[in-house]
């Protein structure tokens, strides 16, 4: 957490700041050893079991401009960016170093190194760890212009991202990614950790793909929605979309909400249910699919065509049809799963 | 402007798969960036594996096939197939990998499927039998499977190298989900042998398939991605982290 004030941040505290690393290449336009203020603390004796431990708190002010790109690139330790007004970047890092006693925590402080280089139109901040034998989590906290471009790339750790309003990019390989309040084009990666995207409106791309984690958006408008894990679940809700994909291969996909009127939907599952619960104000051509499931629908469709297992079970294997004016498009299939068509009384706010 | 790593990416990927040098930005950018140095060398090795696949030995009847099938899709096919090139540009090797799993997955996907409601007019007489389909579609599945292994042989022979960029802890995970992945296909193959003109079991095939070359492409990029700056040193940070 940020433990002083930004205003209080000012460059001319950097004679007074520790050193923590090399400086960033000479060829850049602008070069920063970030902190200009730095504050240690002995965190010791023991943290998570990884031994002694070192903090170290920095805070550092950029001047931007208001459509600059943000970029962070992070190893260990969390990211949380927010929008906020102005045109400055105000970055609080938090450095955590272990050892097996106190200097070689220090030793593994030393070794923590974050560059800051400012090129025209473009901020990137990068942890730097640098030997085999590093103990270290650097976690970022940034508060950048609300219209700024975001661009974060994690190894391990959270990154969590509200109110920026340009482009957000987001990846990270082991943790959770959650934004909420974004505006531009919106990409969003975990490779294991759940991925969250809520109340965001935005006209361009969403999507939000996970490997190994859940992926769940809610109240979430875009031009076009991707959504997809390969073992999780996929819930979309309350959102509005003009096409959007939502696929898992061992997890249940939902759609829970309205559709909009001329749109494509495309939800697929190969282990998984799915769920679709509408409300019915837009009318849709369903096209229902399954394998080795059923299919079920309490909104009455006319025009339908339907396919059922042979077996005594007489599974319904396929259900085509039309509810209303048919506007919509929605293609639903599960190899392995069951489909559901509810229509939902009220939608949970 | 100083060039990104991603814009030498990008940049490098749209050359490499023209077959043209690298111009003086991208070697300028290459002259200063220890990472993409290092992603170079690492993707070479993908190359070498992409290499040993040799080329891909396309079934005699497969073009009319796709002839047939771009028709049907008012799709002009072109006059003859696209020779092979593998490009020196790691990413388009890379790249060609992916496309030429794919487009071979295509083939396969596109040739022994009939439409449902039955055939068009003109092509009941070429039409396969139940059993020459299954055949072939047993058939192609192999070569293309057999592909695939090998490809991924090669990206874990990359990703597990002593220095590779990624933490066991990941990889194992991106295993997992590839097993994940193998099931569905082989759920997928059993039900069209059983099923062959399922349309379900086909399209759970395909998907199957195209999210394993999406979870292989995932898999590249991540790689590139933890070359960008002293990503060595963090794999192995990380590692150490993990096994405290």
């Amino acid at each position: 957490m940020i433990t002083a004030p930004f205003t209080f941040i000012v460059a001319t505290s950097v004679a007074a700041a520790s050193q923590l690393g090399p400086i960033a290449p000479p060829a850049r336009p602008l070069a920063y050893v970030v902190p200009p203020l730095v504050a240690h603390g002995w965190e010791g004796p023991y943290e998570d079991g990884k031994g002694p431990a070192q903090v170290e708190k920095s805070w550092k002010t950029f001047t931007v401009s208001g459509d600059t790109t943000v970029t962070v690139g992070n190893f260990v330790g969390n990211v949380t960016v927010t929008g906020g007004p102005g045109n400055e970047v105000k970055l609080e890092i938090v450095k955590r170093a272990w050892g097996k006693d106190e200097a070689e925590a220090k030793r593994q402080l030393e070794a923590a190194r974050v560059s800051v280089n400012q090129h025209t139109g473009r901020l990137e901040i990068r942890s730097m760890p640098g030997g085999p034998k590093h103990r270290i989590a650097i976690d970022f906290s940034l508060v950048v212009p609300a219209g700024a471009n975001l661009e974060v790339n994690s190894m391990v750790g959270d990154l969590k991202i509200t109110g920026v309003k340009g482009e957000v990019r987001a990846e990270t390989v082991s943790g959770s990614v959650e934004a909420s309040g974004l505006a531009g084009l919106v990409a969003l990666k975990a490779v294991t950790g759940d991925v969250k995207l809520w109340s965001s409106a935005s006209a361009s791309e969403v999507a939000a793909n996970s490997v190994s984690g859940n992926v769940m958006l809610k109240g979430v408008k875009a031009r076009s929605l991707t959504c997809s894990t390969v073992s999780g679940s996929v819930t979309v809700a309350n959102g509005a979309a003009e096409r959007a994909v939502v696929r898992s291969v061992n997890g249940d996909v939902e759609l829970v909400g309205g559709l909009t009127e001329g749109g494509r939907y495309e939800l697929k599952s190969h282990a998984g249910d799915i769920r679709l619960v509408l409300d019915g104000k837009v009318g849709f051509q369903l096209e229902a699919n399954t394998f080795n499931g059923d299919i079920v629908s309490e909104l009455a469709l006319t025009g339908v065509a339907r396919t059922s297992s042979g077996d005594r079970y007489m599974k319904r294997k396929a259900l085509h049809g039309t509810f209303g004016d048919g506007s919509a498009q929605v293609d639903v299939s599960s190899f392995n799963g069951s489909v559901q068509v509810i229509k939902v009384k009220k939608v949970a706010k | 402007m100083t060039m990104t790593c991603r814009e030498f990416r990008e940049r490098a990927l749209e050359l490499g798969d023209a077959g043209v040098q690298l111009d003086a930005e991208l070697r300028a950018h290459l002259d200063t960036c220890d990472a993409c140095r290092a992603v170079a060398a690492e993707l070479e090795a993908i190359a070498s594996a992409a290499r040993s696949l040799g080329p891909r030995p396309v079934p005699a009847d497969a073009w009319p096939r796709l002839t047939l099938a771009l028709g049907r899709a008012g799709v002009r096919a072109p006059v003859q197939e696209a020779p092979v090139r593998w490009t020196g540009t790691w990413l388009a090797v890379a790249a060609s990998l992916i496309l030429t799993l794919g487009a071979a997955l295509w083939v396969v996907a596109r040739g022994p499927v009939v439409p449902p409601g039955g055939d068009e007019a003109g092509s009941a007489a070429e039409a396969p039998t139940s059993s020459e389909l299954v055949a072939s579609i047993e058939s192609e599945l192999q070569l293309a499977a057999a592909h695939y292994e090998k490809a991924i042989a090669g990206l874990e022979q990359v990703a597990t190298a002593s220095d590779a960029p990624l933490d066991p802890e990941v990889m194992a995970t991106l295993r997992e989900n590839l097993k994940v992945i193998d099931t569905a296909i082989d759920d997928s193959r059993l039900a069209l042998r059983r099923e062959p003109e399922n349309r379900v079991a086909q399209e759970s095939l395909f998907e199957a398939f195209r999210r394993k070359i999406g979870l292989l492409q995932d898999t590249i990029a991540l790689m590139n991605e933890m070359r960008k700056g002293d990503e060595m040193g963090a794999a192995r940070a990380v590692e150490s982290l993990n096994k405290s």
